[in-house]
């Protein structure tokens, strides 16, 4: 299937001014997020108190706020430009794309810059950027272009199998700086793109069943073994011990090889997603034991402060309750730009980048909140109706990309400021302050616009 | 699209999602939000600590001992300051600071500087104790350095230095343990560590006030809530004479390791205690002198060890005192008992080559004869030893108070059956009893407990409780503890046998072996030691009290492995320090004061137990060294 490319020749002018309009049901939503982050950005920086401390704050354009304007303003640029492209010769060109990606991956590993402790920024020249952020435009386009190879479709096993490989390969590398909430972003998208193009559901509830077993043992084996809740026995074996999971695994693949095998030479269908099921969520299990060996001390700390942040509030746990604290005397209302004190001034650490929703939750309160999220829903729902409405499979998984990508992010910050998350450093969209994230977002937009310009115009 | 339905089941996933996010925000701002908003209030109530000042330590006459001096530290306060100056301030702070002895560099001072913005209305600690030079520099060019601050904060302070450092002991942070301990210490407390300064820590410590103040969310002060003030540290009066220490460090030199104990015989008051080799315990008040602190522990010299009382040593010849006294008490020996020394007796030496010759008690205690002493030993056998020596202060913790002690050992045949292992284990023979009655063998004894010994021997056998506190003046100005004399125990020395003792210590002193320790017009009297050690270096001992009739003053000096003799190393130094107290007490005219006595130190062998040249004695010899 080939795209028409838009022309402006033989046209009316109203179709032709048409044309030119950007969707507003992904454009209101955006600005609006935007406006709420300058806001609680603006309450950040220049409090009151802020300017006895730094007298020539409001001469200084150098302030968090200033770049935040400038780099939304930038993104909105972006996101215009990207709204008027071809997508087809993006879809010609994404192969080399991926590559890019990847070479600014090792590049960053290579000669990155270490802020705290994570390697993940890249400096040319007075330019520093953050290519993990930039990989997940990349992976989108990468893995909406496989998948919708037409022959992709009858073969959903393998297509899944290289979609992950795709995904894997820069996963590893952002490892390695080592930035594990980034690479959650980029896992989440094997969770939807093969659906969207069209895996069948069962294989689809498999990795989800294996996801969540996984993630269970993980936690509870981390709760039992640091916080003592549960007492010697069975149970603490299990989630503690590695070596009941691995004897599973082996009855399983041998136990479910058997049955496979002996399905189809009966000639079942169904044989091989029965071994799948069989080995997929044992091995899952174990490989959550493997993890729990790599995981690096402070993220055992997190995962562990998660689940009883009170157990010390002044130590580890403190960014969870101050961001609980913060985020919930919002109250109804809001305390304003004046009285929004647990935010804005010393207590919330990182208010300006992943904690941004606090501010937003204190300063304006519940109404506020409930204005934010509500434009995070209908952007998100907004751009899954345009994949649906998409009549080019390529534009469609695009656009389920990008979905996936906003509302893993907003799922992660959010649950993360109100204490239904661990803490990860990952930023919440248009909103958090950072230049390279603002810019992903915005260029994923512009893309889904320009799938939504030409379903339109089609 | 083929699959447009899927993309539709996703965004009712999200849909679901997102709306269980905004529920949990419900859930928190607006069931929850009030308690959280009170919560957010609290955080701006703040209780600051007020520290006590530490209680001074001074000396029986007042001589402050441990004072907390002024200091200045250079701070910055962030607030109002502009971020485009930081870095002028920093370089022209390391240029000004260049003549302190650890500079800190421009950079270390960018850094903190950038540091303090994170709690802009707190002053952060630029250099600490910086020297007056640098304070009125900086007031100077005050104009210059925005944010730049002098804070004035009291520092720990022994003005006599190594010279009370193990009678004052030293003070340090309090450790993580101290702090979980639930004893009341927070984190930046200074906790004594040993000696006085441990001993009377909750009187020196004081109480601790605390104010709550109303903060904004950067700790600036709004408004005082509430305050309990500190309440200071008691002020110490010790019964120690600040004098007689720095005397005896004086005396001591700088390359010898023992130690000076003096006790006023009559009371129990502790006027001297020094330990050498010392240290400055003023390393400890100072953060930056932390090399100096950790070389303290790993030196061989061991100048941590208080030797006067964490150290035993055979007391050698000293014990003799315990002899004649346990030999005239049970009437096995009177002054006019008379053996043959003939320079060896049982295959053990005299000390004097070619022996004695016949001596009676005082002449035998005069010139330390060991073949009389094993021969009385032998008369008087083993319990009545050990009786004597345990009644006057020997075989028992000596109870100062500061600290760790040694227990020490006078044998009995019951001790020598517990501690000793092998074939000697069972019997308590004429060997064992002849080397106790000379100070040797099992005997092991701290300057601490020889201090206590003499003086105990010259007030007729009372032995009085040891105590270091004259008085101690809480802040309100009551004095809440004052010194009493306590008698422990009195072995009820009969006159007539006092007037032995005393005839016997003067002759040492006259016209024996601690001729060195003669001083014109004073009356006293003393015992010199010269104990074998394991290291083949003897111990020089020299024990003595002044006025021998009316005891004032009761001293014991140790040289460890001194390799030279009681009477040739330790007499001169009990002769300064009693002689320079003596005059300062006006027991004698107050002439010209002789200076410190000039020691030179035999070279060490190489091999322990190889032969060493006396200075003018005669070489020691097995079993003989003891004069």
């Amino acid at each position: 299937m080939r795209l028409r490319k838009p022309e402006t020749g033989g046209r009316s002018q109203a179709a032709s001014q048409f044309r030119l309009v950007l969707d507003p049901c992904i454009v209101g939503p955006a600005l609006t997020i935007f406006f709420f982050s300058l806001c609680a950005l603006f309450s950040v920086v220049y409090h009151p108190i802020a300017f006895e401390i730094e007298p020539n704050l409001a001469t200084d354009f150098t302030t968090p706020f200033v770049k935040h304007l400038v780099w939304g303003t930038m993104g909105l640029a972006g996101m215009t430009w990207f709204a008027f492209i071809d997508l087809e010769k993006v879809r010609a060109r994404t192969r080399w794309i991926y590559f890019g990606g990847l070479v600014l991956l090792v590049a960053v590993l290579l000669f990155g810059i270490k802020v705290r402790n994570i390697r993940a920024w890249l400096s040319i020249g007075i330019l520093t950027f953050q290519p993990s952020e930039i990989i997940k435009v990349v992976l989108v386009l990468a893995a909406a272009r496989f998948l919708s190879l037409p022959e992709r479709e009858e073969r959903p096993l393998t297509s899944l199998a290289a979609v992950a490989i795709l995904i894997g390969i820069p996963s590893a590398l952002v490892l390695k700086q080592p930035d594990l909430g980034t690479v959650i972003v980029y896992l989440s998208l094997l969770l939807t793109l093969p659906f969207a193009s069209g895996l069948p559901a069962q294989y689809l509830i498999l990795i989800l069943v294996s996801c969540l077993l996984a993630g269970l043992r993980l936690m509870t084996g981390m709760a039992v073994e640091s916080l003592g809740v549960i007492p010697d026995g069975v149970v603490k074996t299990l989630v503690t011990d590695p070596h009941p999971a691995l004897m599973l695994l082996v009855v399983m693949v041998v136990a479910g090889a058997a049955i496979a095998a002996a399905m189809s030479m009966a000639r079942m269908r169904h044989a091989f997603t029965v071994f799948l099921y069989a080995v997929v969520p044992p091995a899952s299990i174990y490989g959550s034991f493997l993890l729990t060996d790599h995981l690096k001390p402070y993220q055992k700390l997190r995962l562990l402060t998660f689940l009883a942040p009170q157990l010390d509030p002044k130590g580890s746990g403190y960014n969870i309750l101050q961001s609980q604290i913060a985020f919930g005397s919002g109250g109804l209302l809001g305390k304003g730009f004046r009285g929004a004190t647990q935010s804005t001034l010393g207590f919330l650490p990182e208010r300006q980048t992943d904690f941004i929703f606090s501010v937003i939750g204190e300063v304006f309160g519940f109404f506020g909140v409930a204005i934010v999220v509500g434009a995070f829903v209908l952007l998100i729902l907004r751009i899954l109706w345009i994949s649906a409405q998409a009549r080019d499979r390529f534009g469609s998984l695009v656009c389920v990309g990008a979905a996936t990508i906003l509302l893993t992010h907003v799922l992660v910050n959010m649950g993360m400021a109100i204490g239904m998350m661990p803490i990860m450093g990952i930023p919440l969209p248009l909103a958090s302050y950072g230049g390279t994230a603002m810019v992903t977002v915005f260029t994923l937009l512009g893309f889904v616009l320009a799938v939504e310009r030409e379903t339109r115009l089609l | 699209m083929p699959y447009g339905g899927r993309s539709l089941l996703l965004a009712a996933v999200a849909a679901f999602l997102l709306s269980g996010i905004l529920l949990r925000c419900y859930w928190l701002q607006c069931v929850e939000g009030s308690n959280y908003a009170q919560i957010s209030e609290s955080n701006a109530i703040q209780q600051r600590v007020l520290r006590p000042a530490r209680g001074v330590i001074v000396d029986r006459r007042g001589v402050p001992l441990a004072i907390n001096r002024p200091s200045f530290d250079v701070t910055f306060l962030p607030k109002g300051v502009p971020r485009e100056e930081y870095e002028r301030i920093a370089g022209e702070l390391a240029e000004l600071m260049g003549t302190e002895a650890q500079p800190p560099t421009r950079a270390e001072l960018f850094a903190l500087m950038k540091e303090a913005r994170r709690r802009p209305f707190n002053s952060m600690l630029l250099a600490a104790d910086v020297s007056r030079r640098i304070v009125a520099a900086i007031s100077e060019r005050k104009s210059d350095l925005p944010g730049v601050l002098i804070e004035n904060r009291a520092r720990r302070y022994y003005p006599l230095g190594p010279a009370t450092a193990h009678l004052l002991g030293y003070i340090g942070e309090a450790s993580p343990e101290e702090i979980e301990s639930s004893s009341g210490y927070i984190r930046g407390d200074l906790v004594g560590r040993a000696g006085v300064e441990a001993a009377l820590e909750p009187r020196l410590a004081g109480v601790k006030g605390y104010e709550n103040v109303e903060v904004d969310a950067l700790g600036q002060t709004v408004r005082k809530l509430s305050e309990q003030p500190a309440v200071a540290g008691a002020r110490v009066t010790l019964t120690v004479d600040a004098d007689i220490q720095r005397w005896a460090r004086e005396a001591f030199g700088r390359d010898s390791s023992g130690a000076v104990v003096a006790l006023e015989p009559k009371t129990g008051r502790i006027l001297a205690l020094y330990s050498a080799p010392a240290y400055d315990p003023n390393v400890f008040a100072d953060r930056k002198r932390s090399a100096e602190r950790m070389s303290l522990f790993s030196d061989t010299m061991l100048p941590m060890l208080n030797r006067a009382l964490q150290s035993t040593y055979s007391p050698g010849s000293t014990f003799k005192t315990v002899t004649m006294l346990a030999g005239l008490l049970t009437g096995k020996l009177t002054p006019s008992t008379v053996f043959h020394c003939a320079g060896v007796y049982a295959g053990m030496h005299c000390w004097k080559e070619g022996g004695h010759g016949s001596l009676d008690l005082v002449s035998a205690y005069q010139h330390s004869c060991n073949i009389y002493f094993y021969q009385a030993g032998e008369r008087i056998w083993i319990e009545p030893l050990h009786m004597v020596a345990e009644a006057l202060g020997l075989d028992q913790f000596p109870g100062f108070g500061l600290g760790p002690e040694e227990h020490g050992v006078v044998p009995t045949p019951e001790w020598e059956k517990a501690h000793v292992k092998g074939p000697d284990a069972d019997i308590f023979g004429t060997g064992d009893v002849r080397n106790t009655a000379i100070g040797q063998g099992y005997v092991l004894v701290s300057p601490a407990q020889m201090a206590r010994l003499v003086s105990s021997a010259v007030t007729a056998g009372v032995r009085m409780k040891p105590a270091f506190v004259e008085s101690i003046e809480d802040a309100d100005g009551s004095v809440s503890e004052r010194f009493e004399p306590h008698v422990e125990a009195d072995l009820k020395i009969p006159d007539e046998i006092m007037g032995t003792l005393r005839t016997a210590m003067k002759a040492v002193v006259e016209d024996g072996t601690g001729y060195r320790a003669k001083i014109e017009g004073l009356s006293i009297g003393g015992k010199t030691g010269t104990a074998q050690s394991p290291t083949g270096l003897d111990h020089a001992w020299f024990i003595c009290a002044a006025p021998l009739e009316d005891p004032k003053i009761g001293l014991c000096i140790m040289l460890e492995n001194a390799a030279q003799h009681g009477g040739t190393v330790a007499a001169p130094i009990a002769k300064y320090i009693v002689e320079r107290y003596a005059r300062r007490e006006g027991w004698i005219s107050d002439t010209a004061v002789a200076p410190p006595p000039r020691r030179t130190r035999p070279p060490k062998p190489e091999v322990p137990g190889a032969p060493v040249a006396a200075e003018t004695a005669p070489a020691a010899e097995t079993r003989g060294g003891n004069q």
